[in-house]
């Protein structure tokens, strides 16, 4: 009894002091969050002064304020197209993939295996190599300017996509797929009935990673978009850092990084779970 | 019979293409020809509006006696001997320390995984902004504790590297915590009672199961980030530009440089191909280690 | 086959639904009364889009007038560098979309000159020359190549000194035993270097973001050869060609800066303006002078409030030295893969017709007018203002005009040394090392090897 006492003493305290050291990490993981929303939200002209001080209750709305008529209100643009960019990228990237690892997973066509390894190998080519010539062609078809060099190729070719959904539908039993093909199902009717909604965690997980990728592509956007009709969020932020940077322009920057994150908050919280599955699942393959 | 299932599999071969044929169209668009046409650059010299004109080697030669693109690998190099073991170490730490009943875990794991969902432009301005000389909050903090003369972290040559490195760390930590995390729960609960009968301490078992059973997922890990640091561009490009004294441009910054902002296309894509090649070698190297090292 | 058929439709949707966004992309040529638009690139500055666009409004009236079937349009490239401005354009004129027109930085003219990207202008600038209502000097250096001309001057920039006499006069009511001048506004009489910096010493004061600095200028190449001048050296290159940065005007002017920069701390350095930057602490009134250019004013005047703000010449090394000052001359181009090449000339005659020009000066935006009968409009719209005084300062930097040796791997240099800067700052590399640096690097990119 007092030996179970004593073990159990020695494991809370060993608890408090694990708890204290995650806490702190935790709390150097959300400091730059904490740093970003209170300076957009505090009054700007405590910015230009010297002391800084980690709890200010000098607060004010005049930077979110200040995000929102910039420009004549050039972040709800922004917003826009970059929802407009993600959502197409992602939608389409879906359908593409999954049908692509539908096929490398359950039908048997030739050329399958030799294809697939090429598509891996892929896995490993850095964007940077390929994006110099997709840059000239695209800009030699006059695509450049438009949304559509940031879409399409994202639509037509994610290995990472193909990789991962493959090896869900490859766990699916095959004789689903048999009683299908007996009630006379096509193979597309079987993608759409069948393997479809057995992987739409996969589906999920996948969306999400291609949304955040898309919203938080800078290089793409940088290189692409040149009319300020067709600006981006990340394109709108880095365009805030004046010549001239004072307090009210570091608060107005901290209050666009704050809205700017505010979509991809709302999405993660609700998907957490369908985000830690995919991640778990890459490192486990 | 025999007929109709050869009617059969030539079908399948049919539906097969049709299926992957936008993923193979792409693959063809976006990564071969770009891949080749790359290729063809290297040798080439190129305004984009007359046809290229091809010049040999001399784009090689250009880069290699540039001093800025050898101080560009050097830094990649540096930036992984920084990056890669404090991540690594870092969630791995996390995910052994949180592998047991902890209060707030929702909390702790929330502020985990924020870092990496949030978009790289916006936080690589905040970090720029705690990590100010003067007036920035780090320096503040660091007065507290008695640090009168702080480093001036994003304008000296000697701790901006580390200072980015930084970011770069806590950027990734949250999405190699997750991995680790799902490796953790899959290692069997037997292993550790049979150890507690035998009464290992602690650190015993992290050493004697809790590492060899993660091997191969730490084998992932290091590769992928391997990958990452490679490819580093958006916090370096916001936070330093590549500065001071180019300590802490990489090679990503060097071929959008030349690609972008001198249209030197012919010298961009010799450095992308030697980027593509370091990251090839370093790929094989570590599936060649694997073979040996890893426990499966 | 049913699925099949299904699966051609969804591709045909998502392919209808490509062009459509193609089609968003692009702009039609044309107006409602058949006249050809041409878009003119101009880079987004909060305080000179005004002038952009009053210059554009007027050559559209000039166009219209002439009963030219052409009007100009503003294509604002969002962003502050120059940078990423050419890339921005460049890759507009590769994919035959946006601005076929624009202005950009004489700096990277020599790209996109030798990257052949712009048209030849030869045949305008002589006709514009040729009514002798041009200064025919405005239209050399960086633009020419082969005896052809590809851009036409958008205007001339140059450097003046300006001080908050506010600032100097409260000095002077706390300290009266120890008094500080105005820097002197003669450019045949300019304040030496040693006058400047006891000067900047005595303004200084506090610490952290708070303190007050007595002189911001830039160390940076394009002004070093200002500086040399002013010392009695060459501008980067001696009559013969050679680069002469190694010798001693750029020595002495760079110890002058290191005195200031790290010695006395009376100049920030680029870590101490990354909250708030030096014109901005320059307008709060927290720093004392500033060498800046012309291209300031509009933004001096707008933005100073209550405080008085003087004009001065660029110090020189020692008195009886004749001071100089930096010009730039912005140019404007066009496209060499346009689809309308005889447009967008009629809409760059008009650009630079008088009343444009005119419309552009009356905002003090865009520099010294190239066309003489436009100087004194220019000249005057600053009467208008709080710098009214200073006109004959203004005006007199134009007369002791020294140019940036601007090449093709000027920008590379330039950045190289840029990079470097931070380390001779932070005192890990002496002046001597630094300027000697300076001197390899742009060697260096001569020989092309950079």
């Amino acid at each position: 009894m007092r030996k179970l006492k004593k073990v159990n003493k020695r494991v809370l305290i060993q608890t408090v002091i694990i708890t204290v050291i995650v806490f702190i990490a935790a709390l150097l993981c959300i400091f730059p969050f904490y740093w970003m929303i209170l300076n957009a939200v505090k009054n700007p002209d405590l910015i230009n002064q010297g002391t800084v001080d980690l709890v200010t209750f000098d607060l004010t709305w005049e930077s979110l304020k200040s995000v929102f008529t910039y420009n004549n209100g050039l972040i709800w643009k922004a917003y826009l197209n970059s929802f407009i960019i993600a959502i197409a990228q992602t939608l389409g990237t879906l359908f593409t993939s999954s049908l692509a690892a539908f096929a490398f997973a359950k039908i048997k066509f030739k050329g399958s295996k030799p294809i697939y390894g090429l598509f891996i190998a892929t896995l490993m080519v850095p964007g940077q190599v390929t994006m110099l010539p997709l840059f000239m062609i695209f800009a030699k078809i006059g695509w450049t300017n438009s949304f559509l060099p940031l879409i399409i190729p994202g639509v037509m070719i994610n290995t990472y996509g193909v990789f991962m959904l493959r090896s869900f539908i490859v766990s699916i039993p095959g004789g689903l797929l048999e009683a299908a093909e007996v009630d006379g199902c096509g193979w597309f009717r079987k993608y759409l009935k069948i393997i479809l909604p057995l992987i739409k965690p996969a589906l999920i997980t996948l969306g999400l990673f291609s949304f955040i990728g898309s919203w938080n592509n800078y290089m793409g956007h940088l290189i692409y978009l040149n009319d300020p009709e067709l600006t981006t969020i990340p394109l709108f932020i880095a365009g805030m850092q004046e010549t001239h940077m004072t307090g009210a322009a570091w608060g107005r920057i901290m209050a666009a990084s704050t809205l700017s994150i505010v979509p991809i908050a709302i999405i993660y919280l609700f998907c957490q779970k369908y985000f830690v599955q995919g991640i778990a699942t890459t490192g486990m393959k | 019979m025999r007929k109709r299932l050869t009617k059969k599999a030539k079908k399948e071969n049919v539906i097969g293409y049709l299926f992957i044929a936008p993923q193979l169209i792409g693959f063809v668009l976006f990564v071969a020809f770009p891949l080749v046409f790359s290729l063809y650059l290297c040798f080439a010299q190129w305004n984009m509006i007359d046809m290229p004109e091809f010049v040999g080697l001399m784009n090689f030669k250009a880069i290699f006696q540039d001093r800025i693109f050898w101080k560009s690998i050097a830094n990649t190099f540096i930036y992984i001997a920084i990056v890669v073991p404090l991540t690594l170490f870092s969630s791995l730490t996390l995910a052994i320390l949180t592998n047991r009943k902890l209060p707030l875990m929702k909390f702790f794991r929330a502020a985990f995984f924020l870092p990496m969902v949030t978009s790289t432009v916006a936080i690589a301005m905040v970090w720029t902004f705690i990590y100010q000389a003067d007036g920035g909050v780090l320096n503040s903090v660091l007065a507290v504790f008695g640090i009168t003369n702080p480093p001036n972290w994003l304008q000296d040559s000697k701790f901006a590297r580390l200072a980015v490195s930084i970011v770069s760390i806590w950027l990734k930590v949250g999405y190699y915590y997750i991995i680790f995390d799902a490796g953790l729960k899959n290692i069997p609960k037997e292993l550790y009672e049979a150890a507690d009968i035998d009464g290992a301490s602690t650190w015993r078992k992290i050493i004697k199961i809790t590492v060899p059973m993660l091997s191969s997922v730490m084998f992932f890990v290091t590769v992928m980030l391997f990958i990452d640091v490679f490819n580093m561009f958006n916090e370096v490009f916001i936070m330093t530009s590549g500065g001071p004294d180019y300590s802490t441009y990489t090679l990503s910054m060097y071929i959008y440089f030349y690609a972008f902002s001198q249209f030197d296309m012919g010298r961009a894509a010799v450095a992308s191909w030697v980027l593509f090649t370091l990251v090839a070698i370093v790929t094989v190297i570590q599936f060649k280690i694997k073979k040996r090292l890893v426990y499966e | 086959m049913k699925n099949v058929f299904k699966k051609l439709c969804m591709l045909g949707l998502s392919a209808v639904m490509c062009c459509s966004f193609a089609a968003c992309g692009r702009r039609s040529n044309t107006d409602k009364d058949g006249n050809v638009i041409v878009q003119m690139s101009i880079m987004n500055s909060t305080n000179e889009n005004p002038g952009w666009l009053a210059l554009i409004d007027a050559a559209n009236e000039v166009l219209k007038r002439n009963e030219e079937k052409v009007r100009i349009e503003a294509e604002i490239i969002m962003t502050d560098s120059w940078d990423q401005y050419y890339t921005k354009v460049t890759s507009n004129i590769l994919g035959k979309i946006g601005g076929t027109i624009g202005r950009i930085a004489e700096s990277h003219m020599p790209m996109m000159v030798s990257k052949n990207q712009i048209a030849d202008l030869t045949d305008l600038r002589n006709e514009l020359v040729a009514t002798g209502d041009y200064s025919a000097d405005a239209f050399e250096g960086v633009a020419v190549k082969d005896g052809k001309y590809y851009g036409l001057p958008s205007g001339t920039q140059h450097m003046v000194l300006y001080y908050n006499k506010t600032v100097f006069d409260e000095y002077n009511k706390a300290h009266p035993e120890d008094p500080v001048s105005y820097p002197s506004a003669d450019w045949n009489n300019a304040s030496t270097f040693e006058e400047i910096r006891q000067t900047a010493k005595k303004l200084t004061s506090g610490s952290g973001s708070g303190k007050k600095f007595g002189l911001s200028a830039g160390p940076y190449l394009a002004y070093a050869g200002m500086y040399a001048k002013n010392s009695g050296g060459d501008n980067i290159f001696n009559a013969g060609g050679e680069c002469v940065i190694a010798s001693k005007p750029f020595y002495d002017v760079y110890e002058w800066f290191e005195d200031m920069l790290i010695t006395d701390k009376s100049m920030p350095s680029t870590s101490d303006t990354q909250t708030l930057d030096a014109m901005a602490r320059f307008l709060g009134g927290n720093i004392a002078m500033i060498i800046d250019g012309v291209w300031q004013i509009h933004d001096v005047c707008k933005y100073t409030g209550d405080s008085e703000i003087g004009v001065a010449a660029i110090p020189v090394s020692a008195s009886g030295n004749v001071s100089y000052s930096t010009t730039f001359a912005d140019r404007f181009w066009a496209s060499r893969n346009s689809s309308h090449p005889k447009e967008d000339k009629i809409a760059l005659k008009a650009l630079m017709s008088a009343e444009a020009i005119t419309a552009l000066s009356s905002k003090q935006i865009g520099g010294f007018p190239v066309r003489e009968d436009c100087v004194d409009n220019y000249l005057s719209s600053i009467q208008s203002t709080k710098l009214a005084d200073y006109v004959d300062v203004i005006k007199g930097g134009m007369e002791h005009k020294v140019s940036v040796p601007y090449s093709t791997y000027y920008n590379i240099v330039d950045q190289q040394i840029n990079q470097k800067m931070a380390t001779w700052i932070n005192g890990e590399m002496t002046t001597k090392a630094f300027v000697d640096f300076m001197d390899e690097t742009m060697k260096k990119g001569m020989a092309g090897k950079l």
